[in-house]
């Protein structure tokens, strides 16, 4: 995994979901990861916001396909 | 190590079993590392379930019952708890199920279980407007419902306030009208407080909502997304707040502060600059300093209990207090006063013992990250305070910890302080004088007055003359007129005894009435003699009665009498006047009496010196 971008989201979504044996790739879901239910998405948004410092607008988590879409939402906020 | 990275190791820990460890790493990492909003979150949600995993039972059960989603707060509150040494069961009640959340709870029995009442006031009016009478109505009466409920279940309340988030369309300085979110939100919450009941402690949200900042404890995007209005901040934050009011409900606040000298109290080293060179007053840094003082002093006079923990020569550490005007803490305001070159963990160690307060209670400031890094390890239980750099933050730093928070102040608390502060410094002076009685009493500077009886005493000596029991030679309840007549009697002396010391003032402590005897002319009989037990075994009674000797020659008397008569609690006296170098005359059971020939007669040593 070459962006490191994707890498730090991983990193978050191991830390806030506890497991350390996730493997995040662009085409990752919300399905393939455990835990992952509306409340759980917000910590998880939260924690990225923390991580990266940065902020997301309401409406721009609402429907993000995957993880690559993440990471590229977080790349054009840096 | 961050607070993420021992949370990943912790993780790791536990999958191979070894929880309990696991759990003694994150707390320590808590207390010794600041965590962000998220990582306290993630500390909480792991916590939640490795407690369970550790075999740890909570030692207080939590529901947090709210009109807004309360899982971040709860995640948070279980990782300041945890950091404090406290496991929690915490219970996030399903979002505005108020009434039927505490209707369900089962009567608590055995360990605490608290009812976090959380209100929001977009629940009862669309922001901005002014709700119904029926709803402010309606609102009250739901809380109320719940404390009757807790009430019966066993369950104690924290009851949180209203808020408002913003001024609303009146605009900032019309917001506090009727009807305007600001006014509703002040009227519902003095309507709850003044219905509060007993026991139910309460959670001002808007004091501590307005020291973050409503705009960054506040988030709108949260509320629409998921009914949580707090921004990560604002959770972590009121997490504190509830933790506090949680603990002063269940276990009271923190009883002790532990102070650091150089550099906490003052600027500079004062081995090194003396103690009119250290910093105090009169620059920016030196008022920080001063103003810290003032408030460890408001503290004190609370019913915070002060002690010093400083490495430095004794003689060095207590000169700026005994010479520099500008000190605003005295050594009196301190109830241990530890200065030497061992470790301060023992130092706290010490003062633990001498005030007889457990470390639990402790909280220690040092600008020194070494000495506190040293506490934090070796005493687990004491609460150490992060101290910033600079001492203009000191007060802040020692408020924000929460430490001290109580859900009432009693006079009894005010008092405590200074009966610690006088009690510690009497054993103290008992230590340093190296088991020497002598050198002790000395040391107490104690100042006995002797008066006669009169008029404003009246009372107080027939007071004692009716309630001592233990130091009575004769236990005779004289009515107040027999007094009068023995007071006023020419021949006769009756004495009133008050004594003070270094560290207080006793008031009048002892009473003796002196009749002339009706077959002896030359017989001074002493008819009453009592004193108080707090005065005892410091050669008061020695000082009282060389006093009672003195004015009895002035009179002409050659001989006194003295008599005990049995009581059940006056045995404590039995030997006394034979002490005082009477010879005994009546040898009974019930009744002793001891002549004393005043020609030649000198008194035993007394380390009591009379009053100026």
């Amino acid at each position: 995994m070459s962006d490191d971008v994707l890498e730090r989201v991983q990193q978050v979504c191991r830390d806030v979901f506890e497991d350390d044996d996730i493997v995040l790739t662009r085409s990752s879901t919300a399905k393939d990861i455990e835990g992952f239910d509306s409340l759980m998405k917000i910590t998880f948004f939260v924690a990225l916001e923390e991580e990266f410092g940065l902020r997301f607008g309401s409406a721009e988590i609402a429907d993000l396909p995957d993880m690559g879409a993440v990471a590229d939402l977080v790349r054009a906020k840096l | 190590m961050s607070v993420t990275q021992v949370l990943r190791d912790a993780r790791g820990l536990a999958k191979g079993g070894h929880t309990a460890e696991a759990l003694e790493q994150v707390r320590t990492a808590l207390r010794s590392t600041p965590a962000s909003p998220g990582e306290l979150d993630r500390a909480g949600r792991w916590l939640g379930r490795a407690l369970e995993e550790g075999g740890i039972a909570p030692a207080v059960e939590v529901h947090l019952v709210g009109q807004f989603t309360t899982s971040w707060l709860g995640t948070a509150l279980q990782a300041v708890a945890w950091r404090a040494g406290v496991a929690l069961e915490v219970v996030d009640a399903e979002f505005d199920n108020v009434v039927q959340h505490v209707a369900a709870l089962p009567r608590a029995e055995g360990r605490p279980v608290v009812a976090v009442l959380l209100p929001w006031l977009g629940r009862l009016t669309t922001p901005g407007a002014p709700p119904s009478a029926d709803a402010v109505d309606g609102a009250l009466q739901q809380w109320q419902v719940a404390w009757q409920l807790a009430a019966e279940r066993n369950v104690r309340v924290v009851q949180a306030s209203y808020d408002h988030v913003l001024p609303g369309p009146g605009g900032y300085h019309l917001a506090g009208a009727l009807g305007e979110d600001v006014g509703t939100a002040r009227r519902l919450d003095e309507a709850l407080r003044a219905a509060l009941p007993p026991g139910a402690a309460w959670l001002d949200v808007g004091l501590v909502s307005g020291d973050l900042g409503r705009r960054a404890f506040y988030d709108a995007r949260g509320d629409h997304l998921a009914r949580q209005p707090l921004t990560p901040e604002g959770t972590a934050w009121l997490a504190e707040h509830v933790w506090s009011v949680v603990r002063a409900t269940v276990t009271g606040p923190k009883k002790v502060l532990v102070l650091d000298l150089d550099n906490t109290l003052w600027g500079g080293v004062v081995g090194d600059e003396g103690p009119l060179g250290i910093q105090l007053g009169e620059s920016a840094e030196g008022n920080a300093f001063r103003a810290f003082q003032q408030h460890c002093r408001l503290l004190s006079q609370r019913g915070i209990v002060l002690a010093v923990a400083s490495k430095n020569n004794e003689a060095d550490a207590r000169e700026p207090f005994e010479v520099n005007p500008d000190m605003v803490l005295k050594l009196d305001d301190f109830a241990a006063f530890q200065a030497h070159w061992e470790p301060k963990s023992l130092s706290l160690q010490r003062i633990s013992d001498t005030i007889r307060i457990g470390l639990e209670h402790f909280v220690f400031f040092d600008d020194n990250p070494a000495e506190r890094e040293q506490v934090r390890q070796a005493l687990p239980t004491v609460e150490v305070v992060e101290v910033p750099e600079d001492p203009a933050a000191y007060v802040r730093a020692l408020q924000e910890g929460l430490y001290f928070e109580a859900t009432a102040i009693t006079e009894a608390d005010r008092e405590r302080a200074q009966q610690y502060q006088q009690e510690a410094q009497r054993r103290s002076l008992e230590q340093q004088a190296g088991g020497s009685l002598e050198a002790y009493l000395q040391s107490l500077g104690m100042q006995g007055d002797v008066r006669a009886v009169d008029e404003a005493d009246l009372q107080r000596v027939h007071q004692l003359v009716g309630k001592t029991n233990q130091w009575n030679m004769t236990t005779r309840r004289h009515a107040r007129e027999a007094i009068v007549a023995m007071a006023e009697d020419p021949r006769g002396v009756a004495l009133t005894f008050r004594l003070t010391d270094r560290f207080g003032d006793y008031g009048l402590v002892g009473v003796i009435l002196a009749v002339p005897d009706p077959e002896d002319p030359d017989t001074l009989d002493v008819d009453t003699w009592l004193m108080s037990c707090r005065v005892i075994a410091r050669t008061a009674e020695q000082f009282f009665w060389r006093a009672l000797v003195e004015r009895a020659r002035a009179l002409g008397y050659r001989r006194l009498r003295g008599t005990w008569l049995r009581t059940k609690k006056n045995a404590l006296v039995s030997e006394l006047y034979g002490e005082l170098g009477g010879t005994p005359v009546v040898e009974g059971d019930e009744e002793r009496v001891w002549v004393f020939a005043l020609d030649g007669y000198t008194p035993p040593v007394t380390w009591v010196e009379p009053a100026p």
